[in-house]
C-alpha cells in the first residue's frame, strides 16, 4: 500500500486504488475512510509530508513516530528559545530531553544550525538533570556566530544559480534536512573538514541542477577556505562511480520454461485468494510476484502480470484493487502504453473522468494512439459530453481509417449517436460499418439495438437472428433476442433464451438478469426471488441484480425485506438513481407519503441529470393531487428529453385528469399496443374515452386489455380502469367481481363503492375503516363521500354522485400510469 | 434498466452549464477583458473583484440557485413544512467558517514570527510547494481546480458551521474564522467536491454546473436549495447544525464547503476549538496555542 506520512499532523492515509483511508498517531489501530477528495484536508498544513511506497504497516508506524518525535522536538526547542514563552520552558526542556534520541538529535541539529536563533537562553538555568538539553543547547548557543556566517554566504548567492524562488527554496530545504548546513556550520567553527562537509553537501544534494556552481558560490561567502577544487575533483570521480553502480543491472535469471510455470501457478494462487475474497494474501502474493519479476529485471513482465491480476480483479468486482494493480503496473514499466490504457479503462469502471483522459492521453503518447482517442471518446460519453464524444470517435475512425481495430471507432460514433436520440443516423453509422467489417459481431449487434430502439422489434429480432447465424456462439445476439421477446411479452420464449445464454456464459449477468427478470413479469415471484439471489451471489457487483430482488420483494408484499434489500443495495452502489428511487417508491408504497417525497426530493437533489428521479417526484405530485404542479414538473422532464416516454404518458395521465383531452390524446401513440408503455398508453387512451363520457369505448379497451396483456403489473392498471366503467354504470356486481380480492388503494375504493351500493354495509364499512387510515387525502375525501352517500356514516352527502364517479376515475389515472 | 441514461446527462449538462461562456469579463474600469482567474485587470489594473465571488455572482449561478431554492420551497409548500425551511435560512444566516487541522497546524498558523524554526520550516515548505509533484497532490489539485479554475491556489477551505462542530475526519482542532475577515472574499459550495463529481458524473477538467455555489451573503438559499428533502414537519430548529454539518467521521460526511480567496492569518482566527489532547507534549502546545489566541483576543475552548 501506498502511505502518505506526517508528523506535524501526526496522521498516516493510505490511497490504496481508489480507496482513502487514514489513522491518527495515537489511535493506530482506528483505520477510518475518506476520499480522494479530502487529501489536500487530510494532511492539511503537513510540511513533512512522506510517500511510503507499497510498505506494511509497522514500517509505516514507526516511519510516524519518527516524524511525530522529530516535530514535537523542534516544537519543544522552539518553546525553549522563545522568550515570551519562558514560563513554559522547564516543562519543554523536560519533554525534549526524552525525545533526543540518535535519530532526532541530529534532525534538530540540522535545523537549530540552519537559521540564528533570535534569543540565547541561559543554559545554567537548565536542570543538570537534562543533560542532553543542556548540551544541545549549549552547542545551539556556541556555534551562533558560525551559524550566522554561513546564512548569510547562503543568502549571498547569485539568485540567477537558481531556476527560480521555489527552485531556491528547494535546495535551501534540502540543503536543511540533509545537514549540509549544520557540516558548513561545523567547518567554519573549526570543527569539522571544510572538504568533508563540501563533499557531504555535493554528494546529498546531487540530484539537483547547477548543484556544483551553488555549492562554489556559497562556499565563497564563507570566510574559512579550503582547496574546493581538489574536493570537486574527488567528487566527480565519486558521482561517476555512483551512476555506474546505479546502471549495473540486477541478477538476472535466464528465463525458462520452468520460471513461466511458476510464474503461471503463482497467478492461479493469487486468483483463487481473490475468488475467495482473501485480498490481504492476495496483495501480498502479488507484490511477492512482482517484486521477484523486477528483481530478475524482467519489468516488463512484471507490469503485464500486474495488468492480467487486474483484469481478475475487475472480474470479481474489486475495482479498487484493480485500479491500484494497474497503476503499480504504470510505475513499474511507465513506457507501457497498454498498461497505461488499463489504467485509464480502471479510472473509466470508477467513473474517475479526469484520471481517466489523462492516462488515455498518455496511453496514446507511448504508441496506443487508437486505444487511447477510442479511450477518450469513451470518457467523453461517459461524462454526457455527447458532443465532444461523437467529433473524437470521429476524428479516431478517420484519421486511423486503416488500423485494424478501427471499428471500434465506428461502434463508438453509433452509440453516442444512439444515446442522443439520433437513431436513424445511429443505423446509418452501424450499417455502413457492417458492410466494410462484416466479421466483427459487435457492429451486427449494435444495429440490431438501434433497430429495437427505433420500435422495429420485428426487424430487431431479424437482426440479431442474422447475427446469431454469422456468429453463433455470440452471445450478445442472444441476450438481444431474449430482450426483445420479453419486451413483446413473449416471456416462455424469452425464458429459454436466457437459459440459453447462461449455459453458454455463465460468467456473465445479462443471462441471469434476463431470467430472473422475466419470472418477474411473468409473476412468478418466489422463483424471480431464487433467481436474483443467485445473480446478486454470483455477481455482487451487479446493481440489476439487487434492485431486481428487492422488487420482487415489494411484489410480494413483503415489504420491510424489500426495505432492507434496497437499503443494502443503495450502500453498495451509492451513485445509482434507479435503486434510489426504487426506495422512494417503496416507501411511497407504504404510504410514508411525506418520507417518500423527502426520498424523492434527494434523489432529484443526488441525481438531478437522472429523469427517472425527476419522474418519481412528479409522479408523486400527481398521486398526492398536485395536478398543476406535477404538470409543470412532467413538462420539465418533456424538455430534458422529449423521447422520456415514461414521463409523456404520465403527463398524458394528468391532462386526462384535468379534462384536457385532445392535448392528452396529441401525446399517444395509435399503434396497437405491444410494449409495456405502449400498454400504459392504451390505458390512458380508455380513460379519456370513460371520462369524456364513451363509456362502450373505454370497456372496449379495457376488456382488450384485460385480455391481451402480459404484464403483470400493469394488468391491474386494467382491471381497475373497466371495474371503474362498471359503477360509472351502476353495474356493481361486476365491478366487484373485477375487484374482489384486491388489496390496492383502488380495488379497496371499488370495493366499497360496490358493497355500499349492493346493501352489504358491514363488509363496507370495513373497507371505509381502512380507507380512512389512508396516506393520500384524495382518497380520504373520496371513501368519505361514498360513506356519506349511502348513509354508512350520520352526515349529509357533501357532494353529487356524479362527483363520486368523476373522482374514482381521477383516482385511476393518479394511482395509475 | 440500470445501465446510465446518457443522454439524460448530456441533456442535463446542456442547460445546467451556463457558466462555461464565463471565463471572461469586462473589467469595470476600463473594459478590457479580465480572465476569469485574475482579480485585476490585465490592462488598467483595476480590481475587478475576488474570482471566486464574481464566479458565484455570476447570473447563470445565481438564477440556477434561484430555481433550485424555488423547487425547494414548492416541495416544503406540498410538504407543509414551508416554515421550517424559512426558520433554516434564517438561522444559517448566522453561520460561521470553520477550518479543521492537526494541532501543529494551528499552531504555526497562530505563532508565525514568533516560533523560530516551526516557522522557518513553514516558510520553506510554502515557497517550494509544487503541487503536482506526486499522486496526492495531483489529485487534490484536480478537484481544487475544478472549483476554482485557474485561481485554486488561492483558495482556501473551510466549511460552515452553526454551532462551532467541524468535521472531525480533517483534522481534530478546528479554528472559527472572524466573519468580518471573510465575508467580501468567501463563497460557498454544495458539498464535498468528490461526492459532488462523483454524483452528477462531471469531467474535472469542464466547468461545473451551475446553482451549487453562492457568494457569502447568499449562503442561507444554498443551505436551503440543499437541504430542503432533509427537512419535514417535525423538523427542530435544535437539529440544524447537524444538517449543515453532518460529521459522520468518515468519507460520508456532509457539509458545505466554504472557499476562501487569499490566505487567513491569525487575526482572521475567532476561536479555536478541539480535545484535550492526549500526549504531554501536545498538551503543552496547547497551553501556548491558548496564550496566543488570547493574546489576540480570540478565545480556546476545549470540548469532547
Amino acid at each position: 500500500m501506498n502511505a502518505f506520512v506526517s508528523g506535524v499532523a501526526a496522521r498516516v492515509v493510505f490511497v490504496e486504488g481508489n480507496d482513502v483511508t487514514y489513522f491518527e498517531a495515537d489511535a493506530p489501530n482506528d483505520l477510518k475512510k475518506s476520499s480522494l477528495s479530502e487529501l489536500g484536508c487530510l494532511l492539511a498544513g503537513a510540511t513533512d509530508l512522506v510517500e511510503l511506497k507499497r510498505a506494511d504497516k509497522a514500517a509505516v508506524f514507526q516511519c510516524l513516530l519518527d516524524l511525530w518525535n522529530k516535530d514535537r522536538a523542534i516544537r519543544m526547542l522552539d518553546i525553549i528559545l522563545d522568550e515570551s514563552s519562558q514560563e513554559f520552558s522547564s516543562e519543554a526542556v523536560e519533554y525534549l530531553d526524552a525525545l533526543l534520541s540518535e535519530s532526532t538529535t541530529p534532525y534538530v541539529l540540522n535545523w537549530a544550525l540552519a537559521v540564528p536563533a533570535k534569543w540565547a537562553p541561559p543554559t545554567d538555568k537548565i536542570s543538570t538533570t537534562y543533560s542532553k538539553v543542556q548540551g544541545l543547547i549549549s552547542t545551539i548557543v556556541g556555534l551562533q556566530e558560525s551559524i550566522r556566517q554561513v546564512r548569510l554566504a547562503w543568502e549571498g548567492i547569485d539568485p540567477d544559480l537558481f531556476e527560480s524562488p521555489s527552485y531556491k527554496a528547494k535546495f535551501e530545504r534540502a540543503a536543511v534536512v540533509e545537514g549540509v548546513f549544520r557540516q558548513f556550520v561545523l567547518a567554519v567553527a573549526g570543527q569539522e573538514d571544510l572538504n568533508d562537509a563540501l563533499l557531504a553537501g555535493y554528494v546529498s544534494l546531487r540530484p539537483f541542477r547547477n548543484v556544483r556552481s551553488i555549492i562554489q558560490a556559497w562556499e565563497a561567502g564563507l570566510t574559512v577556505r579550503r582547496s574546493a577544487q581538489r574536493v570537486l575533483d574527488r567528487i566527480t570521480i565519486t558521482a561517476d562511480a555512483n551512476e555506474d553502480e546505479d546502471l549495473k543491472p540486477g541478477v538476472r535469471e535466464v528465463g525458462s520454461y520452468e520460471a513461466y510455470q511458476r510464474v503461471l501457478r503463482a497467478k492461479e494462487g493469487i486468483v483463487d485468494r481473490l475468488e475467495r475474497s482473501d485480498l490481504v494474501n492476495a496483495r501480498k502474493f502479488a507484490r511477492a510476484l512482482v517484486d521477484e519479476q523486477i528483481a530478475n529485471g524482467d519489468r516488463s513482465h512484471a507490469a503485464k502480470t500486474l495488468c492480467a491480476l487486474a483484469q481478475e480483479a475487475n472480474r470479481l468486482g474489486y475495482t479498487s484493487l484493480q485500479l491500484e494493480w494497474v497503476l503499480q503496473a504504470v510505475e513499474v514499466n511507465p513506457e507501457d502504453g497498454w498498461a497505461a490504457g488499463q489504467a485509464a479503462d480502471a479510472f473509466l469502471v470508477l467513473y474517475r473522468f479526469s484520471d481517466a483522459a489523462d492516462y488515455y492521453r498518455r496511453a496514446m503518447n507511448l504508441g496506443e494512439e487508437l486505444f487511447g482517442m477510442n479511450g477518450l471518446g469513451r470518457v467523453l460519453r461517459a461524462s454526457g459530453n455527447l458532443d465532444a464524444a461523437l467529433a473524437t470517435f470521429r476524428e479516431a475512425r478517420d484519421q486511423f481509417s486503416s488500423h485494424a481495430e478501427v471499428f471500434h471507432s465506428w461502434a463508438g460514433i453509433g452509440e453516442v449517436l444512439r444515446d442522443m436520440g439520433d437513431l436513424d443516423a445511429a443505423l446509418k453509422v452501424y450499417t455502413d460499418a457492417v458492410e466494410r467489417y462484416r466479421e466483427i459481431p459487435s457492429l451486427w449487434c449494435g444495429r440490431a439495438a438501434t433497430l429495437k430502439d427505433l420500435g422495429e422489434l420485428d426487424m430487431a429480432s431479424a437482426a440479431y437472428n442474422e447475427a446469431m447465424l454469422k456468429f453463433p456462439g455470440e452471445v450478445t445476439a442472444q441476450v438481444g433476442l431474449a430482450d426483445i421477446e420479453k419486451t413483446l411479452g413473449n416471456f416462455d420464449s424469452a425464458l429459454q433464451k436466457y437459459e440459453k445464454v447462461i449455459d453458454q456464459l455463465p460468467s456473465e449477468v445479462a443471462g441471469y438478469r434476463g431470467y430472473a427478470e422475466v419470472l418477474r413479469e411473468k409473476g412468478q415471484s418466489e422463483e424471480a426471488l431464487v433467481a436474483y439471489a443467485q445473480a446478486k451471489k454470483r455477481f455482487p457487483h451487479d446493481p440489476g441484480s439487487y434492485g431486481g430482488y428487492a422488487e420482487t420483494l415489494r411484489d410480494m408484499g413483503r415489504l420491510d425485506e424489500a426495505l432492507d434489500a434496497y437499503n443494502e443495495a443503495v450502500a453498495r452502489f451509492e451513485f445509482e438513481p434507479y435503486l434510489r428511487n426504487g426506495r422512494a417508491n417503496l416507501i411511497k408504497l407504504t404510504g410514508r407519503l411525506e418520507e417518500a417525497l423527502q426520498a424523492y426530493d434527494q434523489n432529484v437533489h443526488d441525481f438531478p441529470y437522472s429523469l427517472v428521479a425527476l419522474n418519481g417526484r412528479a409522479d408523486l405530485l400527481k398521486e398526492l393531487g398536485h395536478y398543476e404542479r406535477a404538470l409543470s414538473a412532467f413538462d420539465d422532464i418533456a424538455a430534458k428529453q422529449h423521447s422520456f416516454k415514461v414521463a409523456l404518458f404520465s403527463k398524458a395521465a394528468v391532462l386526462t385528469i384535468l379534462g384536457r383531452f385532445e392535448e392528452a390524446l396529441d401525446i399517444l401513440p395509435e399503434t396497437s399496443p405491444r410494449t409495456r408503455d405502449e400498454w400504459i398508453a392504451y390505458h390512458i387512451r380508455g380513460m379519456i374515452y370513460l371520462r369524456s363520457g364513451r363509456v362502450e369505448q373505454a370497456i372496449e379497451v379495457f376488456e382488450f386489455g384485460l385480455s391481451h396483456i402480459q404484464f403483470h403489473k400493469e394488468r391491474s392498471y386494467f382491471q381497475n380502469a373497466l371495474a371503474a366503467a362498471k359503477l360509472a354504470r351502476s353495474d356493481y356486481l361486476e365491478a366487484l367481481n373485477l375487484s374482489r380480492n384486491g388489496r390496492s388503494t383502488m380495488a379497496k375504493v371499488i370495493q366499497l363503492h360496490s358493497y355500499s351500493a349492493l346493501g352489504e354495509r358491514k363488509v363496507a364499512r370495513g373497507f371505509y375503516d381502512e380507507l380512512r387510515r389512508d396516506p393520500h387525502s384524495n382518497v380520504i375525501d373520496l371513501a368519505e363521500e361514498i360513506a356519506r352517500r349511502f348513509r354508512l356514516v350520520e352526515k349529509p352527502p357533501a357532494h353529487s354522485s356524479a362527483w363520486i364517479i368523476q373522482k374514482e376515475q381521477e383516482l385511476v389515472l393518479a394511482l395509475a400510469a | 434498466m440500470f445501465s446510465l441514461h446518457l443522454s439524460q446527462i448530456n441533456c442535463y449538462k446542456e442547460w445546467h452549464l451556463g457558466v462555461a461562456g464565463a471565463w471572461m469579463v469586462a473589467c469595470h474600469a476600463c473594459n478590457s477583458e479580465v480572465p476569469l482567474a485574475c482579480r485585476n485587470c490585465p490592462a488598467c489594473g483595476a480590481d475587478n473583484g475576488y474570482p471566486n465571488v464574481r464566479l458565484a455572482d455570476e447570473p447563470a449561478e445565481k438564477e440556477a440557485l434561484a430555481l433550485r431554492v424555488a423547487e425547494a420551497e414548492a416541495s416544503a409548500a406540498a410538504g407543509g413544512y414551508l416554515d421550517v425551511l424559512e426558520a433554516l435560512g434564517i438561522a444559517v444566516l448566522s453561520s460561521k467558517a470553520i477550518v479543521a487541522r492537526a494541532l501543529a497546524p494551528i499552531l504555526d498558523l497562530l505563532n508565525n514570527g514568533t516560533s523560530l524554526y516551526s516557522t522557518y520550516s513553514l516558510q520553506l515548505a510554502a515557497q517550494s510547494r509544487t503541487p503536482e509533484d506526486n499522486e496526492f497532490d495531483r489529485v487534490r489539485t484536480q478537484f481544487e481546480a475544478a472549483l476554482a479554475p485557474g485561481f485554486h491556489r488561492e483558495i482556501r477551505f473551510a466549511a460552515l458551521t452553526l454551532d462551532d462542530r467541524w468535521l472531525s475526519s480533517f483534522g481534530r482542532y478546528a479554528m472559527v474564522l472572524r466573519s468580518s475577515m471573510i465575508e467580501k472574499r468567501a463563497t460557498v459550495f454544495e458539498e464535498n467536491p468528490y461526492l459532488f463529481v462523483s454524483r452528477l458524473r462531471v469531467l474535472l477538467n469542464q466547468p461545473l454546473p451551475v446553482g451549487y455555489r453562492a457568494t457569502w451573503a447568499q449562503r442561507s438559499d444554498l443551505a436551503k436549495a440543499k437541504l430542503f428533502s432533509k427537512l419535514n414537519t417535525k423538523t427542530n430548529s435544535s437539529e440544524f447544525p447537524r444538517l449543515l454539518l453532518h460529521d459522520t467521521h468518515d468519507h460520508r460526511a456532509d457539509y458545505i464547503e466554504v472557499h476562501i480567496f487569499g490566505p487567513f492569518n491569525r487575526n482572521s482566527v475567532a476561536k479555536v476549538v478541539g480535545p484535550k489532547p492526549k500526549t504531554r507534549e501536545d498538551r503543552l502546545l496547547w497551553k501556548t496555542l491558548a496564550k496566543s489566541i488570547e493574546t489576540l483576543g480570540g478565545t480556546a475552548e476545549q470540548i469532547g
